[in-house]
């Protein structure tokens, strides 16, 4: 049975005996391996394909921020979660978490995650995993992929009451901590009124090959990037030369002012990289400045 | 008129070669002759015969034929037989040696070596091209179905990440008066190393070294072994690096330099007995 309906195909993910199915509004899995042609002088055509590389898959995925969730008390979202935990992480080796998308599961390595936020819209969220396969425990993970396209039913469907106000809204989420201020010597202080904001981490993952076996050894993580692009009406012409490391919370809201709980991300030691401004027929001037982090 | 790959056939001893690339590259030994009082001069002149090399990288199928000369060429008795000749393109010489060769084993990759065949005369024919389908039943060793052992006096290895097999030789040309060919070919000391990136990070590295032995053999996709790179010697050098971003690399060089006669034996020290 192929023709399975999107009804059927949750994403969901697992790890430390969390599982979580994520709101997703669409998947793509790819799966490739490494064959290139092998051409040889005075011949004419290939001698034929042969592996120049591991097989490797990845899974990216948009999905509405939850921020109703739990994960080891932790609320929010497992993604946003497990973004938390690796970029704080001062360990070398990634364990990965189990990925799962319409039959089709891989061990995988989160290689990024962003959200977005805007006035009087549901914030969205994106992830995307890394799959290099090697696992033996638990069994049947040495490849990336494995698994063929079924159905399941999906496990939100009794609870769309709570997960209508379980999203992120940009009705009462703030993040007041992106606002700029500018301050002149001759001038009244100017506070920026943000329109939107996006949000997003980077990972970056070495999986450590030996001879002999064609999956890792061992997957490494090595340094994360985050970056956070905010939309305001103020522009900063004061731009610091050298940056001035700031830490950014950022607190994501529903529209249910009865939520008990909200989802943080902190950005640490972010700089200022960017300004820029912008202007088109029938709006106001609007700009953006650019903030980056590095773990 | 210009030529691609695909026209240039590679043949050594007759045999083709299935190479990635090759060059083929010939030198005088030529110098100015200044007279005293002279900073210019029109004239050049001979202090050597005509050199060239023939160097080549290859992919590995199975048995490789060049393997061979790591341990035949200029033993004695010696014999024409290790001799190689050299067709590139139809550019010929008759007569050359192994002066160096290396495979290269990296993870999941096929495996690929480089040969360098040193000749002394000039090089015959004109490029004449060819025009051949490629062959369809060609198999490729792939590092992915290799295994690599290893020997240590001291110390355990469990991994063993990437390396390399080198072996070189000195050959040398002896000429006679009055002639610009070689009459015999004085065969030096021959070297073998291997180079690998293992797991083990130390420092132990005693001033006489530390014998060990790596063997590499290469299978098919039956996992029948076709081919063994065996290096087995002492090790001279370790060395620990990383980079930011990067781990850490504990890399150690075998050498073997006597390789023929009984192979080396690796042996555990004896231990100090304090009384």
């Amino acid at each position: 049975m192929a023709q399975v309906f999107y009804d059927k195909t949750a994403v969901q993910v697992e790890y430390d005996g969390v599982s979580e199915t994520l709101l997703a509004t669409n998947c793509t899995i790819n799966y490739n391996n490494n064959l290139q042609p092998v051409y040889v002088l005075g011949n004419k055509g290939s001698l034929g394909h042969v592996p120049a590389g591991p097989r490797v898959g990845d899974i990216s995925f948009d999905f509405l921020t939850t921020i109703t969730g739990e994960t080891h008390g932790y609320p929010g979202n497992i993604i946003n979660y497990l973004a938390s935990g690796i970029k704080h992480s001062i360990g070398s080796s990634g364990s990965g978490v189990l990925v799962k998308c319409a039959g089709i599961s891989g061990w995988g390595f989160l290689n990024s995650y962003g959200f977005n936020a805007q006035s009087n819209a549901v914030s969205t969220s994106n992830a995307s995993f890394g799959f290099f396969g090697g696992f033996d425990d638990p069994a049947g993970f040495t490849l990336p992929l494995s698994g063929r396209i079924t159905g399941s039913d999906a496990e939100v469907g009794s609870t769309t009451a709570a997960v209508a106000t379980g999203v992120a809204h940009g009705r009462y989420t703030t993040l007041a901590s992106l606002y700029t201020t500018i301050t002149a010597p001759d001038a009244a202080e100017e506070i920026g009124k943000l329109f939107a904001a996006d949000y997003s981490i980077s990972f970056a993952h070495n999986p450590i090959y030996m001879l002999g076996q064609e999956t890792p050894l061992l997957t490494l993580y090595t340094s994360a990037t985050e970056s956070i692009n905010a939309i305001e009406d103020v522009y900063n012409s004061g731009l610091s030369y050298t940056g001035n490391a700031t830490d950014y919370p950022l607190i994501l809201e529903s529209v249910d002012l009865n939520a008990l709980s909200n989802m943080r991300v902190t950005m640490i030691s972010g700089v200022q990289v960017g300004a820029s401004l912008s202007v088109g027929l029938d709006d106001i001037v609007r700009t953006q400045k650019t903030i980056t982090a590095a773990y | 008129m210009l030529y691609s790959a695909d026209n240039s056939r590679l043949l050594v001893n007759d045999n083709e070669v299935l190479a990635s690339s090759a060059q083929i590259s010939l030198g005088t030994s030529l110098s100015p002759k200044y007279l005293m009082t002279q900073r210019h001069t029109q004239d050049q002149v001979a202090g050597n015969g005509i050199g060239g090399q023939l160097s080549f990288s290859y992919y590995i199928t199975g048995r490789d034929y060049f393997k061979e000369f790591i341990t035949g060429q200029g033993e004695i008795p010696f014999s024409g037989s290790d001799q190689l000749s050299g067709n590139f393109g139809g550019l010929y010489f008759a007569s050359g040696f192994l002066t160096s060769y290396s495979v290269n084993f990296s993870p999941n990759s096929p495996t690929a070596a480089n040969a360098t065949v040193s000749f002394f005369d000039s090089a015959g024919g004109v490029f004449t091209p060819t025009y051949q389908a490629a062959p369809s039943n060609t198999q490729i060793l792939n590092m992915t179905h290799a295994t690599v052992e290893g020997e240590f006096t001291t110390g355990a290895v469990d991994n063993f990440i990437a390396g390399t097999y080198n072996y070189s030789a000195e050959v040398s040309p002896v000429y006679l008066m009055n002639e610009t060919v070689p009459s015999d070919i004085s065969f030096g000391p021959k070297t073998v190393n291997i180079n690998f990136e293992v797991d083990n990070p130390t420092g132990y590295l005693p001033i006489s070294g530390d014998a060990a032995k790596i063997s590499v053999n290469l299978k098919n996709s039956s996992a029948t072994t076709l081919e063994s790179f065996i290096c087995s010697g002492v090790i001279n050098s370790r060395n620990l690096a990383s980079s930011a971003g990067d781990y850490v690399k504990q890399t150690i060089n075998i050498t073997q330099s006597a390789l023929s006669g009984p192979e080396p034996v690796v042996e555990s020290v004896i231990g100090l007995v304090l009384y």
